[in-house]
């Protein structure tokens, strides 16, 4: 029945009420102080001395702030006010007690600064989603054989195109794969990454030309010459000339014209560097087999199709081609885009991220333990304030704005130290760690750090608040002496939840580390120390290889060398005559390197009854010159290595490795049994030892290995093994490669040593921060054990002093002090341990030869917690015992 | 009779509205005034008359301004605005179709 009233006059009152707050205090104020006289009058007119109707007067009525107070709260936009006075008190007081600020303030930039900036990475890399439209329905597809083991095969072009003609899940299906140009027009030959595609795939993402056009299908399907630059390479190469529209490039030895060019932002989203995008062409035995499988499939769903149904459906289609060609695979994998270019760099984040929320609460609880601190030395004002008519509310919402202004300073402050976080980060992050160009500071951040502070500041303040603002008013009066309370409690779970969290992320820390030793120690199966590789992809169109070399023999083999051979040869000779180096060797592809020839074949032993088609062992195919596995260390188990007389003219041979040998011929000797490969059989001369190709958490894979002067590739990585500087060595196989031909680039000139360290480059970054969020940890918590247990020994100094006077040894007082701590560390302890064993094993999937519950870990880690957390106690229980009983006992 | 509930409050502010009907008072001349309708039932104290008086201020149902009491006083004196004169007649109303309600039902079980 409360009468409404109107909504202007009352937004009225709200505007001048936020505006002009003071005036209208003054204003009740007067009002009331009036009222009052007013009664005093009428006692006085009825006979009190004005002294006695006064007294009177204000005990009838009561506290005239709390009147103040109730009538000033049903004002309009009264929180608001309120919030505004209560922060104004919170700066006071923050002001006044100025160490404790600057402590608590600290602690949490420390908490909310490291959050900040692994949550900028989670945000860029895991949650914003990839920039195309309706980037959620962007999926990959590849063909699928669970019974060879193949989870994400590469797709056979004539498989693309009749999934592209027969589904019915896809707005539209796209195609790539990588290739090479040599830009050999200009006076500086370059080569270019290139990014061969169906005009579809930019259907797919919904991108044009930023100038110029993008190629047509017509262009596709004619084979048209023509490409389409990225903003980078038409900035560096082109000075962003527009004029470069049209223009003729020499790609290859060969004209290519440039139609357009697409924005900055544009870039493919599985991550890979490119310069140029030109039509995707299938050869002639593309077009007649599913043999070959090479590309990369994208497609855009559409709307309301689930990946669980485009499986379905792809799922069909696979099935039906299956029988008609078994070299095709009966299935299919469909995974969202931005899910594929994040998975590998999504489980470190996410352990990451859990790990820098648990410092936080480390340093959340620090501050609630000062604040509980702080809670009882404010005891007296509280009370009195309390005693003047501050409701129970009143008192927990000043005590909370308190705590969340702290964490809100806090929280700026740790905004400036994410920033400097992120500048470390963005020089140590892992090489192949997808979208850091979409790392940063954004507005998701700030509300993220926001939302944390306020929540954070609640967090660690509605305990202490709640104690503080319980108090009893017989402290407004007195000098309050501490006793124990709930308070002590509070601070014990405060330093055993510390204390456990501490464990935890030790655990997790010293698990990943020992992982990461783990995998330095591993055996790679070469020495890369002291090696440089380098690429060098000679065009098809001036060194033509043999095309008859990957097909059955018709006719006798050609007996003379080709012009890659040559090239290669003399290559390896001139670097190997030069000073300083000790040898030189070309393999297809690099172990560790994402570049280079690198595919399987199936392994058919001649002699042998061959698996059904579609369930032989596949084997890794490559190519070496002479001298390669010598270059690389790679030991000899077997045989002989390649020689210069294994040529076009004499017996076709090959050299596996022993995986092979003992998957294949487990335990008989392979060298004289012979392998068809292409149709052709080869002798087995040598046996050399496995390398781990594809990294360091994967066992080697079975090889076999073809020698150069009778198999050739264009694309070969150089190499050279030597004593000089890396510098030196990239000096002279440029300056070789253009003696023997001034077109010819060289490119990805690195030492196989910093490959190697890109290997392990995700698991390092994960290790470091992991270690450094540890470390982090523990001296929060350790400073929190010193904190409670500096009070503690404060509360009990006349229990302390009492006990001496009565005979007490020092080293005994020492030894309680130490004991009580204990209680809570071993408490802390049991936790942790409890929940490192849940926690950890959310992380196996990081861990490499080390299990999750490693005990070994988890004891050290448990040691280091107890031993800091027990040194850290030890200082207030020294104080103690060395304090003087009368000093302490004489004030009272 | 303070502070009795939210029905109270309603009352509370029809009282208010109620006594300003005849001419502009300050906070104790409302508060004497009431007590003075209600037969000395309703002594309303401080701490329940002005959050009351500041809420119907807001909501534009009493106008105040500053002027000097009998006693020679400066003191804030509360009018019913039109707004003001027009909820009383509808509280008045509701109100009394209440009393009547409640007259029934208590009257009908005894």
């Amino acid at each position: 029945m409360t009468p409404r009233g109107s909504a202007v006059s009352w937004l009225a009152s709200l505007v001048r009420n936020l505006f002009r707050g003071g005036r209208r205090d003054a204003e009740l104020r007067s009002d009331i102080d009036t009222y009052v006289d007013m009664l005093v009058d009428e006692k006085i007119a009825a006979g009190l001395a004005p002294e006695a109707a006064r007294r009177s007067t204000l005990i009838e009525i009561g506290s005239v702030d709390h009147i103040k107070d109730n009538a000033r709260s049903v004002r309009a936009g009264a929180l608001l006010a309120e919030l505004g006075s209560d922060a104004r008190y919170a700066l006071r007081m923050m002001r006044r007690d100025w160490t404790f600020s600057a402590v608590a303030i600290v602690t949490l930039a420390l908490g909310i600064g490291a959050n900040t900036a692994i949550f900028s990475i989670v945000n860029g890399v895991l949650l914003k989603p990839l920039s195309y439209a309706q980037a959620d329905r962007l999926v990959l597809v590849w063909e699928r054989n669970l019974a060879i083991g193949k989870e994400r095969d590469p797709v056979a072009p004539l498989n693309y195109q009749d999934w592209r003609s027969q589904n019915t899940v896809f707005d539209e299906l796209g195609a790539y794969r990588f290739r090479s140009f040599a830009l050999d027009d200009a006076g500086d030959p370059e080569q270019l990454q290139a990014l061969s595609l169906s005009s579809s795939a930019f259907g797919v993402l919904g991108v044009s030309a930023v100038a110029g056009r993008v190629f047509t299908e017509e262009e596709e399907r004619r084979a048209d010459r023509v490409v389409v630059l990225t903003h980078a390479l038409w900035q560096r190469r082109f000075g962003g000339s527009p004029s470069v529209i049209g223009r003729s490039l020499s790609l290859n030895g060969a004209a290519y014209t440039v139609v357009g060019v697409m924005p900055a932002t544009f870039g493919f989203p599985d991550g890979n560097a490119v310069d140029v995008y030109s039509p995707l062409v299938f050869t002639a035995d593309e077009l007649t087999g599913r043999r070959s499988h090479t590309l990369s499939v994208i497609g855009r769903l559409k709307p309301d199709v689930t990946v669980d149904t485009a499986t379905a459906d792809v799922r069909a289609i696979a099935l039906r081609i299956f029988p008609t060609d078994r070299a095709s695979n009966p299935d299919v994998t469909v995974a969202g885009a931005h899910d594929v270019l994040v998975e590998d760099a999504r489980l470190g984040l996410i352990v990451l991220f859990g790990a820098v929320g648990f410092v936080l609460l480390i340093a959340c609880a620090n501050v609630a333990s000062l604040l509980l601190v702080r809670g009882s030395v404010r005891r007296r004002e509280v009370a009195m304030r309390a005693a003047l008519g501050a409701g129970r509310g009143r008192l927990v919402r000043q005590l909370l704005t308190e705590s969340v202004l702290l964490a809100i300073v806090g929280a700026a402050a740790g905004v400036v130290i994410a920033r400097s976080l992120l500048l470390v980060l963005a020089r140590i992050h892992p090489p192949n760690l997808p979208r850091v160009d979409q790392i940063g500071i954004d507005g998701t951040v700030l509300l993220f750090v926001t939302g944390a502070a306020v929540l954070i500041g609640v967090a660690f303040g509605i305990i202490p608040a709640l104690q503080a603002a319980t108090p009893r008013l017989s402290d407004a009066t007195k000098v309050v002496t501490p006793t124990y309370t709930a308070a002590s409690r509070g601070r014990f779970g405060l330093v055993t939840g510390e204390v456990a969290l501490a464990l935890m992320l030790a655990a997790g820390a010293g698990l990943m580390i020992r992982s990461f030793v783990k995998l330095q120690e591993l055996d790679l199966g070469f020495a890369p120390a002291g090696v440089v590789s380098a690429q060098v992809l000679l065009p098809a169109a001036r060194y033509p290889v043999n095309p008859a070399q990957s097909r059955p023999p018709q006719a006798a083999t050609p007996v003379s060398d080709t012009k890659p051979f040559t090239f290669f040869d003399q290559l390896e000779s001139r670097l190997r005559a030069m000073p300083g180096i000790e040898s030189v060797g070309a393999v297809s592809a690099l172990p560790l390197s994402p570049v280079g020839t690198d595919y399987d074949l199936p392994v058919i032993v001649d002699g042998k009854a061959r698996p059904r088609p579609g369930e032989e062992l596949q084997a890794d195919f490559r190519v070496a010159t002479v001298s390669y596995f010598r270059t690389m260390r790679m030991p000899l188990i077997a045989g002989r290595e390649f020689t210069e007389f294994d040529g076009p003219g004499t017996t076709p041979v090959t050299i596996i490795n022993d995986t092979l040998a003992r998957q294949i011929f487990a335990g008989e000797n392979p060298v004289g049994r012979r392998l068809i490969l292409y149709g052709r059989p080869r002798e087995i001369v040598g046996v050399v030892g496995s390398v781990r190709h594809h990294g360091f958490t994967r066992d080697p894979r079975p090889e076999m290995v073809l020698p150069y002067r009778q198999f050739q590739f264009n694309g070969m990585t150089l190499v050279v093994r030597s004593e000089m500087e890396q510098a030196a060595v990239a000096e002279a196989i440029r300056a070789v490669v253009q003696s023997l031909d001034p077109q010819q680039p060289v490119y990805r000139v690195r030492a196989v040593d910093e490959l190697l360290a890109d290997s392990v480059a995700q698991p390092r970054f994960t290790a470091m921060l992991l270690g450094g969020f540890a470390v982090l940890a523990l001296v929060l918590a350790v400073v929190g054990v010193y904190g409670v247990m500096s009070y503690t020994v404060g509360q009990r100094a006349r229990e302390i002093a009492v006990r001496m006077t009565l005979g007490a040894r020092r080293s005994e007082v020492a030894r309680m002090i130490v004991g009580q701590a204990a209680v809570y560390v071993v408490v802390g302890v049991i936790i942790g341990l409890a929940g490192a064993l849940a926690g950890t094993r959310l992380m196996s999937g990081l861990l490499f030869g080390v299990a999750a519950t490693d005990p070994a870990t988890l004891l050290a880690a448990a040691a280091v917690v107890v031993v800091t957390s027990l040194a850290a106690s030890s200082i207030p229980a020294i104080r103690a015992a060395r304090s003087t009983p009368v000093a302490v006992l004489r004030p009272e | 009779m303070e502070s009795r509930t939210d029905l109270l409050r309603g009352t509370l502010d029809l009282l208010i509205l109620r006594s300003l009907t005849t001419a502009p008072l300050h906070g104790l001349g409302i508060a004497r005034r009431i007590a003075q309708m209600t037969q000395g039932s309703f002594d309303v104290k401080a701490g329940s008359l002005f959050p009351a008086l500041y809420r119907l201020e807001e909501r534009g149902l009493l106008a105040a301004e500053w002027g000097d009491s009998d006693t020679q006083r400066r003191a804030k004196f509360y009018r019913l605005t039109r707004l003001g004169k027009k909820q009383l007649q509808v509280e008045e109303a509701n109100w009394r179709r209440v009393a009547i309600a409640m007259e029934h039902a208590l009257g009908s079980t005894s």
